[in-house]
């Protein structure tokens, strides 16, 4: 929504929005071919594991997880922006969230898609995956609730349905009007989505009315979605794991890893549908101010929980610190410092950076990597130095895992583009009502 | 009973017609507006009756609790192995599931709790003018007799409405 | 079981390497338990951590949980060159690839010395029951029985002073009992810690 600035007239809103879903350029097949060779490469991967062993992963003794979890963990992360952007911005009335909201909730949901993945990738047996899903069967036998891989799949899965229920809530407006506007064979499927939506004045409200509703149910359930992933280590006796200090920190670094992608999807958008319109400066500056102060958030529970083990010197501990400040990880932690916070936080203090494109773009990226390896980080070389020293071990990812890896990055974009295409992925009709609010004050 | 829709351009208009059209007998349940934007507050309407989303919101939160229950407490008495020296049935897993399908009720419960009060899907209803997504506005009146359709038109052409059409049946 | 393990005490040129055989340590509150979501390890009711293989589905989660790190994946399924398929136990499954391993005090023998003693109305006698790795030990290092049976040679044995447990601050509960070597000082090795206050 373009602040201060002359209003868009309906008309033009409808077919800006609209014209990325009913134009399809070369460019896109391009696009979906080079990802879907991608995303092909990973799936071979994952078949040559699944029928050699797990064994073609670098994983060994201690070291038990490796590159998978850290991308669960990471793509959990990655999709805590959707909730935080849109659920909070809408309970708080932040006018700027409109044209962002589908483009972070959509986020969500392909990032948990992919997060919810790697756990059944990193299964020793995969095809007995369904042994973990709760359904009455003839051995009597349930899975265990105690154990909080249990927690963190019924929490994702609430995280899951929540999130795809509450982007299609509010995306049911914007479907009636491409089932209007759009032909072809896609007529129907935005006719049978639709709903048979109208705009009818009892419609209006309900939407909204459940719109507010979940956006306050899906808050704590996106605090309680990422402590649980940090419980999966927090309640383990490993050294360097075992820590209360998760909870929040996962959390955090949940929120600067999501926003920072939020904010470079918006930037790909822009440039490659050209919504310079309606994803102006207004909203990199904002969230460029929400970065900043998440980063600040993300060093200070990385301080709190070096400094408490530094000060302890519990040798079991110091053993895992010692590793990862100045021995074979080294370098990703100090990398993990500087992507973090050391590059961000200064650079965010200044408007001129918020509000160039190129910088942000080039920001965001740096965070992710920092989060991505400050996952890895906390994941191995705990592992790595456990108590008894004769089982001290190493690691690095084959390249197996790295094409399974790079097929994961490859399908989320995947998904995601095939989303734009099909769906406005700007929501229209918020777009419009900010205009209206605005016109009539 | 029929439905008459007229379609306006200002919303000003709209509520003023919608005004007129109470002053002369129409009750404000047999009044709706189409739009390409949320109205209900800047309109006489209340967009229909007060809603229950709220309430249908709590008590599918209380079916999760009750299925959360069964999950993490009862099948660990159906079937008790002993684990790690911790109680068949620990209070804190539970409490964990059960929060976490609580919210999965309660979140599930808006959706089709909301569905139902916007009374979709429902593919029947003709009274729609695409027009409503240029930013015009579409008024329906609902007309229980052949006198109150055409007192009904009669109030919406004079009040320029651009287009009157006409719908057998419920359209609103 | 493992290998074993080990250390060096001590500055050069005063230096020793320690050894220690370390097996599953069969907890009584096993970290490695709760931990499983498809319980594929569970207390079972002789007090043994069991693992059940064909309701594993191989998280790991149970491995990396374990503080003495002693339990195995299979990360490849197993293959022999032949014959010494030959070799392998009969009495024992062969597990496939994808599921968790770990010492069993050789379950397969503990069943059939309590058939036999149920076939012969009577109960187990101290010492009949010998895991692989207690036959094969020549000094008879290791030992093997009933540590509620008060008459036992186990209980005896650790009754005595030089006995202690690994990681026992952890609060595990290990069933296996180790005795410092004769001699030694004990608090030489960070490895043991003696709690005099328990028996």
């Amino acid at each position: 929504m373009p602040a201060n600035q002359d209003f868009i007239p309906e008309t033009k809103i409808n077919r800006d929005l609209l014209r990325p879903v009913i134009e399809t350029t070369g460019r896109f097949y391009l696009t979906v071919a080079i990802l879907g060779l991608v995303v092909l490469n990973g799936l071979v991967a994952f078949m040559y594991q699944m029928a050699t062993g797990m064994g073609v992963a670098g994983l060994n003794r201690p070291v038990f997880w490796g590159l998978y979890i850290t991308n669960f963990v990471f793509w959990v992360g990655i999709s805590h922006a959707g909730t935080l952007l849109s659920a909070i911005l809408r309970i708080t009335n932040a006018q700027w969230r409109r044209p962002m909201t589908r483009a972070a909730e959509a986020l969500t949901v392909f990032a948990l898609m992919i997060a919810g993945l790697f756990p059944l990738v990193h299964l020793g047996r995969t095809w007995t995956f369904y042994f973990l899903i709760p359904y009455p069967s003839q051995r009597g036998i349930w899975p265990n609730f105690r154990s909080p891989l249990l927690w963190d799949a019924i929490a994702i899965f609430t995280y899951y349905v929540g999130s795809i229920l509450f982007l299609y809530i509010s995306m049911v407006p914007d479907l009636g009007l491409a089932r209007d506007r759009v032909g072809g064979w896609r007529k129907e499927i935005y006719r049978v989505l639709s709903l048979g939506w109208r705009g009818t004045a009892r419609e209006w409200h309900r939407v909204k009315r459940a719109g507010t509703i979940m956006a306050m149910l899906i808050v704590p359930v996106f605090v309680s979605v990422h402590t649980i992933v940090s419980w999966d280590f927090g309640m383990t006796l490993v050294p360097g794991w075992h820590s209360t200090i998760f909870g929040p920190y996962f959390v955090i670094g949940a929120i600067l890893s999501g926003v920072a992608a939020v904010i470079t999807l918006m930037i790909i958008l822009r440039w490659a549908l050209g919504l310079k319109e309606y994803l102006t400066l207004t909203q990199f500056d904002n969230l460029g101010k929400i970065l900043g102060a998440v980063s600040l958030a993300w060093f200070y529970f990385f301080f709190a929980e070096f400094l408490t083990i530094w000060y302890g010197q519990v040798p079991e501990e110091m053993a895992v610190i010692r590793h990862r400040t100045f021995g074979q990880y080294a370098l990703a932690f100090w990398v993990v410092l500087f992507c973090n916070f050391l590059i961000p936080l200064p650079a965010l203090i200044f408007k001129r950076v918020r509000t160039s494109i190129p910088a942000m773009l080039v920001l965001t990226i740096v965070i992710n990597v920092g989060m991505f390896l400050e996952r890895y980080l906390i994941i191995v070389p705990s592992l790595a130095r456990q108590r008894f020293p004769a089982a001290w071990g190493s690691y690095f990812p084959s390249w197996v895992e790295i094409s399974i890896m790079a097929g994961a990055f490859c399908g989320f974009a995947l998904m995601y583009v095939i989303f734009a295409k099909i769906f406005p992925i700007i929501p229209i009709w918020e777009v419009k009502e900010g205009q209206h609010i605005q016109r009539s004050t | 009973m029929v439905t008459i829709m007229g379609i306006f351009q200002q919303l000003d208009n709209v509520v003023r017609t919608q005004r007129g059209l109470m002053e002369a007998g129409f009750s404000s349940e047999d009044l709706s507006t189409l739009s390409s934007v949320p109205l209900a507050e800047d309109t006489v309407l209340t967009g229909g009756a007060s809603t229950r989303l709220p309430w249908i919101a709590f008590f599918g939160g209380i079916i999760g609790i009750i299925i959360g229950l069964s999950l993490a407490a009862g099948t660990a008495w159906l079937y008790p192995l002993p684990t790690g020296g911790k109680p068949v049935i620990s209070l804190p897993p539970i409490g964990i599931i059960t929060y976490e399908v609580m919210m999965l009720g309660a979140l599930v419960a808006t959706f089709f709790g909301a569905l139902f009060e916007m009374r979709l899907p429902q593919f029947k209803k003709k009274a729609f003018s695409p027009g409503v997504y240029d930013g015009k506005i579409a008024l329906l009146v609902r007309c229980r007799s052949e006198e109150e359709a055409e007192k009904g038109e009669r109030i919406l052409s004079q009040a320029d409405a651009a287009e009157i059409e006409r719908y057998p049946g419920d359209c609103l | 079981m493992d290998k074993g393990r080990k250390y060096w005490v001590g500055e050069y040129p005063d230096i020793k390497a320690k050894f220690i055989p370390i097996l599953c340590q069969q907890c009584a509150n096993a970290p490695c338990e709760p931990v499983c979501p498809v319980y594929a390890t569970y207390h079972n009711p002789e007090g043994l951590n069991t693992q059940i293989y064909n309701r594993c589905v191989g998280t790991r989660y149970c491995a990396n949980n374990c503080p003495y790190k002693v339990r195995y994946f299979n990360w490849f399924d197993p293959s022999w060159p032949r014959p010494l398929e030959n070799q392998l136990n009969p009495e024992v499954t062969v597990r496939s690839r994808g599921v968790m391993e770990k010492c069993t005090f050789c379950i397969q023998r503990i069943r059939q010395a309590k058939d036999k003693a149920k076939d012969e109305k009577r109960k187990i006698r101290d010492g009949e029951i010998q895991p692989a790795c207690v036959q094969a030990c020549p000094p008879d290092a290791l030992v093997f029985g009933d540590l509620n049976d008060p008459a036992s040679r186990v209980v005896r044995l650790a009754k005595s002073e030089r006995h202690y447990r690994l990681l026992e601050k952890l609060g595990t509960e290990p069933a296996v009992i180790y005795l410092s070597e004769v001699g030694s000082d004990a608090s030489q090795s960070r490895f043991h810690s003696r709690d005099k206050d328990k028996p």
